[in-house]
């Protein structure tokens, strides 16, 4: 499964996205901005009271589980805010995190959180924006590599363009 | 001088960047009074940001200040995604506002992690958003061990699990109050990694039995 989490709007979406209908597309998952997305309120609710699913039950209470199914790619679009993702991408970031276990790890001479599922997945993110300084790339590249870290993927590319059109072809 | 302190936890109570703000309140009253004799001319406002929205009361409040003092928990290698939003919303509403005016920012971020370090990228987005916001970019403060220094906040600052912490907040303290700034700085627990890594597994199995379930639940996959 193929996963894609991004902030453009619905009309943006339409003409960049693989179509979700479309046989060919029928195993990519597409997380939308529907308005609805709660913040995490930091409970650990998803590693001790229902472990693998966030307490909150809106439409983004199982991007754990989502993940943890996702064996092909995530990619990730996103506006860039200060050298990171935008709120609604971040937003569902931090709602993921019972993809990992909450025990810990050390790896690469760092402590991280174990993994809880044994899938992989490669990690392409693409941040867009017309005026990105040349601090927030260089935060976003460190960024993405330690999500990837985190996240027990293997990044495949971090892109940057002033204008979303321009990725348009890229993702399938 | 006028200084907001801003918690950006997302608990509304009970946080450790809530008690941190609070310790580093006493020391800036402490330092201010020790220098001045009285701390009459230092100003201190805790605000919230546990939500994804600023009112415009504290926004308007928060846009008169000398320095803000951002205190959050790192959530996935950088900001929370509600602080986030606030930034955005202090973005808009504070850079129309800084020509000529000396705002300083400062941030304390707090992981779970042991390493204190991991904290860097979300103080430099702090710094990223501070030049985008047109703001001076004071010090920040990268804590690890989060799971562990509240308790040892209430200890006396000359204990041993206390002296990297009580010097680290501070050095914070004197650069906020004579308005100067610094690389960031990171501190890590007291304690042995191993050791901190272990008091982590037994607290989660701990929780996880007073909700009622098993240890094995820990690792379920759904």
């Amino acid at each position: 499964m193929k996963v894609i989490i991004h902030d453009l709007e619905s009309s943006r979406a339409q003409a960049l996205l693989p179509a979700p209908a479309s046989s060919a597309n029928a195993n990519t998952v597409v997380i939308s901005d529907d308005g609805t997305i709660h913040n995490c309120i930091g409970c650990f609710g998803c590693w001790v009271k229902t472990p693998g699913a966030c307490v909150i039950r809106d439409n983004y209470g199982d991007l754990g589980a989502l993940l943890g199914k996702c064996d092909d790619e995530l990619i990730i679009i996103s506006r860039c805010f200060y050298g990171g993702y935008s709120p609604f991408v971040k937003n569902v970031l931090d709602r993921s995190i019972p993809y990992i276990h909450p025990d810990f790890v050390i790896r690469n001479k760092e402590m991280h959180h174990k993994r809880r599922y044994r899938n992989h997945f490669d990690l392409t993110v693409w941040f867009y924006g017309t005026d990105i300084s040349e601090c927030e790339k260089e935060t976003a590249l460190e960024l993405v590599q330690s999500n990837a870290d985190n996240f027990y993927c293997t990044l495949r590319k971090v892109g940057f363009v002033s204008d979303i059109s321009e990725i348009a072809g890229l993702i399938k | 001088m006028k200084i907001a302190l801003i918690n950006g936890s997302p608990k509304a109570s009970g946080s450790l960047s809530g008690q941190i703000l609070q310790d580093l309140r006493e020391r800036l009253l402490a330092h201010s009074r020790q220098t001045d004799g009285s701390a009459c001319d230092t100003d201190i406002s805790i605000y919230q940001c546990n939500k994804p929205q600023i009112n415009q009361q504290d926004l308007w409040q928060i846009a008169t200040c000398d320095a803000l003092v951002f205190a959050f928990p790192l959530y996935v290698d950088s900001i929370p995604s509600h602080l986030l939003r606030c930034l955005s919303q202090m973005e808009e509403y504070l850079r129309p506002l800084s020509t000529g005016k000396e705002m300083r920012v400062y941030a304390l971020a707090n992981c779970g992690f042991y390493e204190g370090v991991q904290n860097k990228l979300a103080l430099n987005m702090m710094q990223n958003w501070c030049a985008r916001t047109e703001l001076i970019w004071g010090h920040g403060l990268g804590i690890g061990g989060g799971g562990m220094q509240a308790s040892i906040l209430g200890i006396p600052d000359n204990h041993s699990m206390k002296r990297g912490l009580a010097g680290a907040l501070n050095n914070m303290t004197r650069h906020i109050l004579s308005g100067s700034s610094a690389d960031h700085a990171f501190i890590d627990p007291a304690i042995p990694r191993f050791a901190y890594q272990i008091g982590g597994a037994v607290g989660w199995r701990q929780q996880i039995k007073a909700n009622g379930l098993k240890v094995k639940d820990l690792a379920l996959r759904r």
